[in-house]
């Protein structure tokens, strides 16, 4: 008896050990044959296989290809198997990367069968760069020019370029797998699928060569920018470069590398031409960060702090003061602060505790309404100058205090005041007494004469806001043809895409038949839309009729560096392009260093639907149904991608809200397009 | 039988059972490889890995090129203050002994650069110069370092003969100060002030004291700076030395007077914060120097700290005088910055401290404080309480210790960066959340050190010589490693 229990013991222990070890047993057995594949590739293929998969004993699940190059999987493409005995076919692609050599790969197949019994076979995968004939070099405008063969891997487009050239290169498709290959710009260089044009560059217009090199994807021409002899570095945006570097009171600014600085923006709290010609740093001496904007052609000037990061203000009062908020801006209104920290001005420290900012009544800031506020940190919330903190000594701009028609703290024009278009004001806070004890004072320093454009929309003229903003209230109908006179480059502005079409029959409005005010930013360069009710905003009637308005962040236009947020006031007018139809479309972009059109936020999205320009009205759940695009978006009322879901950057979007149902009864599509 | 069945069941249990502790074995591998994680999960762990026989086609490749050479480097390590000493002989002489060969073994962590206070420091336990009588003939060391500094010293030169060692005074005697260099009046105070111009050439002969009096202990001294901080008027102990003051000492007294007495240490200047403190008339402090050759020629070079401003300044100086040395010689973790908190001190202080000033000329880091107590302690009045050491000891037992950032960037760099290695060249694969740099030793074998700040892992591949290898380097980590060619 003893005998038989020990032996029982034993069983029972042998069959612990097998259930301990996962990798003992597996049922079924995966088996393949590789039916087709090339021994050899180009980089930049899609790579066909043929995979014939059995397993008699349990179903098959996925069959994976997964390509290595050295130790690391760069690819991997998976097929549904569901047939034992079955062939299976499909593609892997072949990474082009940057630098990498000729040479020879690994190809892994793995098949796996439902019991997640898995077999293995690789493949050496012979691979070569192609040797394109040429590339085509795609300009901003559309205009392609041939990039010739010079040497195995290096091409080049010689043509009258102007000093800055803004591209993307096509490769062409290569063999009998070849893709067509896009390169564009990652912030830092020539990358494979990046969505930003390349920033080419030279310090001279007129012939030159543009090359590339396919292996190292080194390009050129860029040209150097230095700013007092320092080299500026390239940034994720294209045509921003930044550096950091000690100036002092007085010094010289010399600038190397931008061909029409001379042409560029001077913001008069930092930098001063003086009678001899020559600019000079106004501030006191000490490490500012300087960020060269060749969109808007102006260099923003920021101090930093003994921590080599933008400065704050300190309890002393010394550092720096940050103004956040609306109607204020440079180089123009075009380009406003809005309750954006990222886009916080840094006033100039003048003396230690004494900031100015030097504003233009018109150009720089709103000649009849101001509320924006004074901050405490670089780009972000926490330190403010509220009214217990802040005084004045203005009879023209008064510091809210909550009750007083402003916030607390934000600054507003005297009701019955407003500042004299085209006059110069500074700003000055002395914050010397320390941070709890700042004065303002304004004075007018002068006037400039603002620029001017005689600006007609089918032949009425707009009026001029300020030096950058015209608008006019026209009635429109449907499928009108529109005519803008008086802007000479308007091909390069931004026009609203939901509100007017061009194609072969010119530019014609959009929209359903109605009165709208149409706004043109000739320093942000676009044309705007607002429907409207007489000299009032339109709402959205009971009827579904009028206007539907966007609100939320990840959403913007012309770009999310203008995204609606949650301000009223701010929200985006949509466009009823069928009777009770709206709809908003745009690309999707990255939230800093989008590009003009990038409308959606790739990797974020909070939007809703108003009745209003604000608060009011709105669409909950109860009232709209996703209908479309559930696999991007979620939510009810309130709109997010749903979670792990990027947009692809560069690929358009369209929210389309449809209230023919009634607006309780409301649909929301959001597809690519 | 039933005892084998039983032990059967044991390894497959997944009960509370105690875990039979594994062998302790170095893993074998072409490369040797050290890795540390933010969360500890890896805790100066130690690794294997070996060449690849494939072709190496890896996007994530980087490649060493000992052809490029850079400069040389002589070591990494941390202050060995008055507070450090203490903590360090309240611990039992075998757990002391323990630690400081674990830290400054070349066969273990290879700390081999420390830096001391010529005098007291704002981390000596009172306030003293070596001559606080006046008449540099009553120089003479005092306890804190007959009873502290040189013996823990000698422990270590005992475990590390190879040690380099930096001198740095945080003031002159009190009756060398005068307020100002227009008043000339005494200056009674351990803060501020500045030397009188009178006695250069007695503060020269107090360094050069100092020095003989280390050497008759039996340490050499490599290398002193002539005030620690300048710029600096707080702190418990400071004294004022601009560029014009420091250029004169060492022009008239101290270069000279080194000279004469046959003392080869070399003689860093500046020794504070890349930004100058934002004093515009002491920016570039050593290059203004510099340009007078009768002062350059007694000067090795210069040493930075990081309190302020932007380690490109490194850069800046280098590129204005290549043949002047650079070396890294404080920085501190405190509670300003988290500095007990791995996940956010260890990859940036490696990619800043570290592989940042290496990449940018200097010969070696060094950090604060070696040991401070879990109270950060002991600390003086007016000097800093808020600072951590590189590690914690528990004034409970004086036995547990906790290493912060600062131990263990250093311990990465010392493991497998020996004095006399070249930092050499590397491109290819970069990550704007990876960095890295890469050494020849003086044996040959090649050294990388890489800091991870992605918060997942990323596969490298290393090629040098012909050679390759993946590894893939943990989220948020900092990685050594070693082979040989």
């Amino acid at each position: 008896m003893r005998h038989k229990i020990l032996l029982m013991a034993a069983l029972a222990g042998a069959l612990a050990v097998t259930s301990c070890n996962d990798d003992d047993f597996k049922p079924g057995n995966p088996q393949m044959d590789v039916v087709a594949q090339n021994a050899d590739a180009f980089f930049g293929d899609s790579l066909p296989f043929t995979i014939k998969a059995t397993d008699v004993e349990v179903p098959l699940s996925t069959l994976k290809a997964q390509l290595y190059y050295g130790e690391e999987k760069v690819s991997e493409t998976t097929i549904r198997t569901k047939t034992s005995g079955a062939d299976y076919t499909g593609k892997i692609y072949v990474p082009f990367l940057k630098g990498t050599p000729d040479g020879k790969a690994t190809l892994k197949y793995v098949l796996q069968n439902t019991s997640l019994t898995i077999t293995e076979r690789e493949q050496e995968l012979t691979l070569a760069r192609p040797d394109y004939p040429y590339l085509t070099l795609v300009t901003t405008d559309g205009a392609e020019y041939r990039m010739e063969r010079t040497a195995r891997n290096q091409y080049a487009a010689n043509a009258a370029f102007p000093g800055k050239v803004n591209a993307y290169i096509v490769a062409p498709k290569y063999g009998d797998n070849g893709n067509e290959l896009q390169f564009g710009w990652d912030g830092s260089g020539v990358a494979l699928g990046a969505s930003q044009e390349i920033p080419f560059s030279s310090t001279t217009s007129g012939k030159y060569d543009i090359t590339f090199n396919t292996l190292s994807f080194e390009a050129s021409p860029f040209a150097h920018i230095y700013f007092c002899g320092k080299e500026m570095n390239t940034t994720s945006t294209p045509d921003v470069y930044t550096v950091d570097l000690t100036l002092n009171t007085g010094d010289a600014i010399t600038v190397d590398g931008i061909a029409n600085v001379a042409e560029w923006w001077l913001d008069p709290d930092y930098l001063q031409r003086g009678d001899d010609g020559v600019v000079r740093f106004v501030p006191m001496s000490g490490r500012y960060r300087v960020t060269a904007n060749g969109k808007l052609s102006y260099f923003i000037i920021e101090a930093l702090g003994s921590d080599g990061n933008l400065a704050s203000l300190q309890p002393d009062g010394s550092g720096a003061l940050w103004v956040i908020g609306e109607n204020v801006g440079k180089p123009s209104l075009g380009n406003a602060v809005g309750w954006t920290t990222e886009n916080a001005l840094c006033m100039a420290p003048v003396k230690r505790g004494v900031y100015t900012l030097t504003v233009t009544a018109g150009r720089t800031i709103n000649a009849t309404s101001i509320n924006f506020k004074f901050f405490g940190q670089a780009k972000g919330w926490g330190d403010e100058l509220t009214s217990a903190k802040l005084t004045t000594t203005s009879d023209i701009i008064f510091v809210g205090d909550g009750t007083n028609g402003r916030d607390n703290g934000n600054l507003g024009i005297v009701e019955g005041k407003q500042l004299e278009v085209g006059g110069v004001y500074r700003l000055t806070v002395d914050a010397s007494a320390g941070m709890n004890s700042c004065v303002l004072t304004v004075e007018q320093l002068g006037t400039e004469e603002l620029p001017s454009a005689d600006i007609k929309i089918n032949g009425v003229k707009l009026e001029q806001l300020d030096s950058d903003n015209y608008q006019a209230t026209i009635d429109l109908k449907q499928g009108d043809a529109l005519s803008i006179e008086g802007v000479s480059d308007i091909m390069s502005y931004y026009i609203d895409p939901d509100y007017v079409t061009i194609g072969a029959a010119g530019a014609q409005f959009a929209p359903v038949d109605g009165s709208y005010r149409i706004k043109v930013n000739t320093g942000g360069k676009t044309v705007t839309f607002t429907r409207m009710n007489g000299t009032e905003e339109a709402t959205l009637g009971d009827d579904g009729h009028g206007a539907l308005w966007l609100m939320g962040w990840g959403v913007g236009s012309p770009s999310q560096d203008s995204q609606f947020g949650w301000t009223p006031g701010a929200a985006y007018c949509m466009a009823e392009v069928a009777p009770k139809v709206y709809q908003f479309t745009g690309q999707a972009g990255p939230e800093t260093g989008s590009l003009t059109g990038q409308r959606f936020r790739a990797d974020y999205l909070s939007f809703k639907f108003f009745h209003q320009d604000g608060w009011g009205g709105e669409f909950g759940g109860e009232q709209l149904t996703l209908i479309e695009g559930g696999e991007l978006i979620g939510g009810t009322g309130n709109f997010e991608l749903v979670g792990g879901t990027n947009l692809e950057e560069g690929a358009t979007y369209r929210i389309t809200v449809d209230l023919t149902a009634g607006n309780s009864a409301g649909t929301i599509s959001f597809k690519k397009l | 039988m039933l005892t084998g069945l039983l032990t059967v069941f044991a390894a497959c249990s997944n009960s509370n059972d105690e875990p039979t502790p594994a062998p302790v074995i170095d893993p074998v591998g072409d490369v040797s490889v050290l890795v540390t994680t933010a969360y500890r999960t890896k805790d100066l762990t130690r690794e294997a890995v070996n060449f690849s026989n494939k072709d190496n086609l890896a996007p994530t490749n980087i490649v060493i090129d000992p052809a490029t050479r850079y400069q040389e480097i002589d070591g990494f390590g941390a202050a060995i203050t008055g507070s450090t000493c203490y903590n360090l002989l309240k611990m039992s002489a075998a757990d002391r002994k323990e630690f400081l060969t674990k830290t400054f073994s070349p066969d273990a962590y290879g700390f081999s650069y420390v830096r001391v206070s010529i005098g007291c420091s704002d981390f000596s336990l009172s306030e003293y110069t070596c001559c606080d009588t006046p008449g540099i003939d009553n120089f003479a060391l005092t306890d804190e370092e007959t009873d502290l500094v040189i013996p823990i010293l000698k422990e270590i030169l005992a475990i590390n003969p190879a040690l380099k060692i930096m001198g740095t005074p945080w003031t002159a005697p009190k009756w060398m100060k005068v307020n100002n260099l227009t008043d000339l009046q005494p200056y009674d105070s351990w803060t501020s002030g500045q030397l009188n111009p009178a006695y250069y050439a007695t503060y020269a002969a107090y360094f050069v004291k100092w020095i003989q009096a280390f050497k008759e202990q039996g340490i050499d001294i490599y290398a002193i700076t002539p005030q620690n901080e300048p710029l600096n008027r707080g702190n418990s102990a400071s004294m004022y030395m601009s560029w014009e003051e420091e250029r004169d000492f060492i022009r008239t007294a101290l270069g000279p007077l080194f000279a004469a007495s046959g003392i080869r240490t070399k003689i860093y200047v500046f020794d504070h914060n890349y930004n100058y403190d934002n004093i515009a008339s002491q920016q570039s402090y050593p290059t203004n120097i510099y340009a007078e050759a009768e002062a350059a020629q007694y000067i090795a070079g210069a040493a930075f700290h990081d309190y302020g401003g932007d380690r490109s300044e490194l850069l800046n100086v280098h590129n204005a005088n290549p043949d002047k040395e650079l070396v890294f010689s404080e920085t501190s973790i405190g509670t300003w910055n988290s500095g007990r908190d791995l996940t956010k001190r260890l990859v940036e202080d490696m990619r800043n401290i570290t592989i940042g000033t290496v990449n940018n000329w200097c010969r070696g880091a060094i950090v604060w404080n070696l040991m401070l107590d879990n109270d950060r302690s002991p600390y003086r009045e007016g000097g800093c309480s808020t600072c951590y050491g590189a590690v914690d000891i528990n004034n409970s037992d004086y036995k547990t210790i906790t290493r912060n950032s600062h131990y263990y960037i250093i311990a990465h760099m010392g493991a497998v960066v020996k004095p006399g290695a070249v930092r050499i060249g590397t491109s290819g694969y970069t990550d704007a959340n990876i960095a890295y740099a890469a050494f020849e030793n003086t044996d040959g074998t090649l050294a990388f050190v890489l800091a991870n700040n992605n918060e997942k892992a990323k596969l490298i591949t290393v090629t040098a010589d012909g050679k390759h290898f993946a590894y893939e380097v943990p989220g948020k980590s900092v990685v050594s490693m070693k082979w040989a060619k």
